[in-house]
């Protein structure tokens, strides 16, 4: 048994985790799918003396229309995600579920855990960015609203009060207009991306109106490329607005050389990714074959 | 340090129950060959990438080096040893046999588990789908050509 000794408890609400949480005190962690805890557990990175297992909670589990928006439990597995229906729906969703390392580490895996992990290559991050999702938070103070732009403030440092937990994802709607993709470049399955970008375009007739578009991989948090409508707007998704749209990208991207490659190599496949989720954006639109989401070259 | 508490858990293996108390910290792996005597899983990394430990859980594929046994507890976990029937090989079992898709063996048993979620969802199983549903498994003998051919053979049979 690797991991240093600690004690295990359920929580069977998300209110009782917090209470559980604040009574145990720093020292305590809390455990949803466990796929990043518990190899940290095991190098012993993190050692809490206790962990709260959240993992049980069925009302947080699901994705599901309320009104104008869609609402995903913190609690979903990602695999959960890839086979629902609102992934039927909105291939962007689908593509960034199935896309998260393995078939296993999906099984476990939760968008919340992914949200509260904050690191800056996972792909639900970058996703919510580009869709402007906000997060639902419940503490010993209650429970607030808050931008996801907002959570991710910096690397693996969500904006989380002390005791405070992801409770559920909102996006609206209307951020899902029109066609989008979610793409990759990764060394392997189980591998965190090397790059990766989120594309939601919206159109009047085949002229673009508005763009989504979030980068992974490209700095400490996913980047939001938020002058690409205007540099766009109005245009067909064409060569042209392609160029325009890397441009764009490349303005803002700033990312860091690391052992998955120099800042010029993100650099060069950013402005491919673009090109490749612009492809992929079309080809939804008018029914062609879509090339594929994820590239693995390892 | 606080005194550690050991948890008692209950885990359906391969169809029997398993009754046992445990540390907070035991790992799935350790308790189905720890614990549950059962060594058809395998570890290989131990980091949760090579896959060789793949069980399912509650239908699931999951690394088992990577799951707390606790969090197994009121789960149903199924691992290779279950995939007999009336002790004799399953059919993918078989077809892994006829189409060479082993050679060392040690990444099979993580093969066959991952491989018979993705036969069990039912849904178009195609190259493409099943080079996807074992990305998470690495082989270092086969270069996985005949794995692949072996779970389409299985799947055609189904």
């Amino acid at each position: 048994m690797y991991p240093a000794p600690f004690n295990y408890s359920r929580a069977a609400t998300l209110q009782d985790a917090v209470a559980a949480l604040e009574r145990i005190g720093p020292d305590a962690k809390v455990i949803a799918g466990g796929q990043t805890l518990i190899p940290l557990l095991k190098l012993r990175l993190v050692q809490p003396v206790h962990l709260v297992d959240i993992g049980g909670i069925a009302q947080l589990k699901g994705l599901c229309f309320q009104g104008n928006q869609i609402v995903i439990g913190a609690l979903t597995t990602h695999a959960a995600s890839a086979r629902s229906t609102v992934a039927d729906s909105f291939p962007i969703i689908k593509d960034c579920a199935i896309g998260i390392a393995d078939a296993q580490v999906r099984s476990m895996g939760t968008v919340g855990g992914s949200l509260a992990e904050c690191d800056p290559s996972s792909c639900w991050p970058t996703l919510l960015v580009a869709l402007d999702a906000k997060v639902t938070c419940v503490s010993p103070r209650g429970r607030r609203e808050q931008l996801v732009r907002t959570l991710l403030r910096d690397a693996y440092s969500p904006a989380l009060l002390d005791f405070e937990l992801i409770e559920s994802v909102h996006v609206e709607a209307s951020a899902l207009a029109g066609h989008g993709a979610f793409v990759a470049f990764k060394r392997a399955a189980p591998a965190y991306p090397t790059a990766s970008a989120a594309l939601q375009v919206s159109y009047s007739g085949v002229e673009i109106e508005s763009i989504r578009l979030s980068l992974g991989c490209m700095g400490s948090t996913p980047i939001a490329v938020d002058a690409a409508t205007v540099a766009v707007r109005g245009e067909p998704l064409d060569a042209r607005a392609i160029a325009k749209l890397q441009h764009c990208a490349n303005e803002v991207a700033d990312p860091v050389t690391d052992n998955k490659g120099s800042a010029d190599y993100k650099r060069s496949l950013l402005k491919g990714l673009i090109k490749r989720a612009c492809m992929i954006v079309e080809a939804r639109r008018t029914g062609a074959s879509v090339p594929k989401t994820h590239t693995y070259y390892g | 340090m606080d005194e550690i508490t050991p948890l008692t858990i209950s885990i359906d293996l391969n169809g029997s129950p398993v009754q046992s108390t445990v540390q907070p910290r035991m790992l799935l792996v350790e308790w189905i060959r720890g614990v549950a005597g059962q060594t058809g899983t395998h570890i290989g990394c131990d980091t949760s990438y090579c896959g060789a430990c793949t069980v399912l859980l509650n239908d699931q594929p999951v690394k088992s080096c990577t799951v707390l046994a606790a969090q197994a507890d009121g789960a149903r976990v199924r691992t290779v040893e279950g995939l007999e029937i009336d002790g004799q090989p399953c059919r993918l079992q078989q077809c892994f046999s006829k189409q060479h898709a082993l050679q060392c063996g040690y990444c099979t048993p993580g093969m066959l588990m991952a491989a018979t979620a993705l036969l069990e969802q039912g849904g178009m199983v195609d190259e493409a789908s099943v080079r996807k549903a074992l990305s998470g498994n690495v082989c270092r003998c086969t270069g996985y050509q005949n794995i692949v051919a072996a779970v389409l053979t299985a799947a055609q049979i189904n």
